[in-house]
């Protein structure tokens, strides 16, 4: 059985590079951390110098949520992502394309279904599939967000 | 009102033995003897167990005689895609609404 990937797109009031800068830079600003995170609405998130994307909660404990694969302000970002401590082969993809004077922002996710393909699932299901986002799923309210805006 | 089909999905595979007990039937459809077999759990925890998988859609059955045999439902995977979309919409939303602001600050200090 074969998805299609996970693909978001919305545009945002910025240039590229003010909002490849807001999504970095301020992650910890924005993620909605009581909903999805490892250690609840009191931790913290940041994209490391040494790559990882690491949260860590009030008591100094972390969480490598991914490691940047892709750096190339202003338009790509690429990282692993696995939130809840377990490798994965999930890949996220985030670019920042000028659009008139906007940046239309576009969030591709890739790999998270892997469990469906026992070839690449079958040595590492353990830390598959429902690693990437069993974490999500034991913070997540009940009402699913507003689609992103593009207005 | 938490009950969306992907967080049905996903609290389903939270727990390791259900997911060891869909790792088993990657192989094919099964009867609750021959993955109890397979597992360090018991029939009724399996039977348990399967009965969360159906109820999240992960899982689905159809009977053979006097026996249910349980297979993967592809309709699982697409709930929890849709539960993923409707995660990262939500992350999505918070950051447009952060690049707002950050925009709307710079207009505001403006002399």
């Amino acid at each position: 059985m074969t998805l299609p990937p996970i693909r978001r797109e919305l545009l945002v009031d910025a240039t590229p590079a003010t909002a490849f800068e807001l999504f970095t830079r301020d992650i910890g600003l924005w993620w909605p951390l009581e909903r999805f995170s490892v250690y609840g609405a009191d931790a913290t998130v940041a994209f490391e110098g040494d790559g990882r994307i690491l949260e860590r909660s009030p008591d100094g404990a972390t969480n490598v949520w991914g490691e940047v694969m892709a750096w190339h302000p202003p338009r790509l970002l690429r990282f692993t992502w696995h939130p809840g401590d377990r490798p994965a082969p999930s890949t996220v993809t985030v670019t920042f394309e000028p659009r008139h004077n906007r940046t239309l922002v576009t969030l591709e996710h890739t790999g998270w279904e892997s469990f469906a393909q026992p070839d690449v699932a079958r040595g590492e299901y353990e830390q598959g599939w429902p690693a990437v986002v069993e974490r999500f799923a034991a913070h997540a309210a009940a009402n699913p967000g507003p689609a992103g805006s593009s207005r | 009102m938490s009950n969306q089909a992907g967080d049905g999905v996903f609290d389903a595979l939270g727990e390791p033995a259900r997911r060891r007990i869909v790792e088993l039937l990657r192989d094919g459809p099964a009867p609750v003897g021959v993955l109890a077999a397979r597992l360090p759990i018991g029939r009724p925890a399996v039977s348990k167990h399967l009965r969360i998988l159906t109820g999240a859609g992960v899982v689905k059955y159809h009977s053979v005689g006097t026996r249910n045999v349980y297979a993967l439902a592809p309709e699982g995977l697409a709930a929890a895609r849709q539960w993923l979309v409707d995660s990262w919409d939500h992350a999505l939303s918070e950051y447009a609404a952060h690049v707002s602001e950050h925009t709307s600050e710079h207009i505001g200090e403006a002399p």
